[in-house]
């Protein structure tokens, strides 16, 4: 019986720390999408990565050209958002390209935006919806979150 | 012991599943991880300009169509290519001078009415380096004879339009049925269906819908037949459209 009740305590610590081990990797399994966002190797990277994104959804077409021309801000911004850690700060705008000037038509500054920290990233459209009207957008990234 | 040996292994199993459990609940957030590292943006308003002049010049054509229906002359689509290429050539500077890339070769853009064809090979060159670029975007639209006819019982008839659409992208095509109205010396493109959003499920494949439009007794009365334009466009706005007609006479 002596000898049974040490094999027992043996193979419970052996089924404890297996159990462990599978506990500890399912968890880092399952936790690390998570810290996914900070894989790019700068703002700007991160910020071209969106715009991209935005992009191959359409979205930037719905948002900068809007049934009645001007900007969907707050659409424009939820897409963004969609794809940006909690926290990080950031600047969107756009701008009317004519006659060689840029025109920003619409500019929105999270709160914990810091320039100093921010780089930039901007694509250039054509227009929307049979629209003819070259418009840039910029999405400047910065630390936080 | 041996049962606290195993109610102790019990309890172990209980946590394990409770803390799994726990984590595969906890809002799980999309990583960003589909989309390159490097992301070139120049490239990227490459495309998306392509696409938008696309979608103008489509649109341009469609207005040529519409006002040659309407006046009773052949509607003409051959300057919706010059507007594209006019288009493209606006971009193409403004890439050129935001990016400093040099970007060379001419789109070519092709509308025969129920076809759109855009198609680009350029080349692109910055400091030295030059790639070759190629960007296709082609939209079919077919009408499904024998399928396509006005059913129902008077004063309740319908046109059903079966049709098949080739290239348009998911999430949506947006279409609309016209029906040409002609009063007197006057013709008319009367928007009898309007934008209705029909769902495209996947990329590449050809798509087969079915449309209703109850038809206004007006219609009987003229006799004949009835012609109809059935518009579709993508959620770019690029758009194709087919005619038909269906015979009015039995009443």
């Amino acid at each position: 019986m002596g000898l049974r009740r040490g094999q027992l305590r043996v193979i419970e610590a052996a089924v404890a720390g297996v159990l462990a081990i599978i506990v500890l990797a399912t968890a880092s399994r399952l936790a690390y999408p998570r810290t996914a966002y900070v894989g790019y190797s700068d703002h700007a990277s991160e910020a071209a990565a969106i715009l991209k994104a935005l992009a191959d959804r359409n979205a930037l077409c719905r948002t900068v050209y809007s049934p009645d021309g001007s900007v969907a801000g707050d659409a424009l911004r939820a897409a963004v958002e969609g794809f940006l850690p909690p926290g990080r700060g950031y600047r969107l705008s756009v701008s009317r390209l004519d006659a060689g000037k840029a025109v920003e038509i619409y500019v929105f500054e999270s709160g914990n935006f810091a320039l100093e920290k921010a780089s930039s990233s901007y694509v250039i459209l054509s227009g929307c919806n049979g629209v003819f009207e070259p418009r840039m957008v910029v999405l400047s990234v910065s630390g936080g979150g | 012991m041996k049962r606290r040996g195993q109610s102790y292994v019990a309890a172990m199993l209980a946590i394990f599943v409770a803390f799994v459990a726990l984590l595969a609940t906890l809002p799980s957030v999309v990583p960003l991880t589909a989309v390159a590292d490097k992301v070139d943006t120049a490239l990227l308003s490459v495309n998306e300009t392509l696409k938008g002049c696309c979608a103008h010049a489509s649109s341009e054509a469609w207005k040529a169509f519409y006002s040659g229906k309407t006046g009773g002359e052949t509607g003409a689509t051959a300057g919706a290519a010059d507007r594209f290429l006019r288009c493209w050539r606006t971009c193409s500077s403004l890439i050129q001078g935001y990016y400093g890339w040099l970007v060379s070769g001419e789109p070519s853009f092709e509308h025969g009415g129920s076809t759109l064809t855009c198609k680009a090979e350029l080349s692109v060159s910055k400091r030295g380096t030059t790639s070759k670029l190629k960007w296709v975007k082609s939209i079919e639209m077919s009408i499904v004879n024998g399928e396509t006819a006005i059913k129902g019982d008077f004063p309740n008839k319908y046109l059903e339009i079966n049709f098949i659409l080739k290239g348009v992208k998911p999430p949506y095509v947006l279409v609309e049925v016209y029906f040409l109205d002609v009063q007197g010396s006057e013709v008319y493109l009367r928007n009898v269906w309007k934008g209705y959003l029909l769902p495209v499920s996947a990329e590449g494949g050809a798509f087969k819908y079915s449309v209703r439009v109850l038809i206004e007794l007006k219609y009987f009365a003229r006799g004949g037949t009835l012609q109809y334009v059935v518009k579709a466009s993508d959620d770019t706005g690029a758009c194709v459209w087919v005619e038909g007609s269906a015979d009015l006479g039995g009443g």
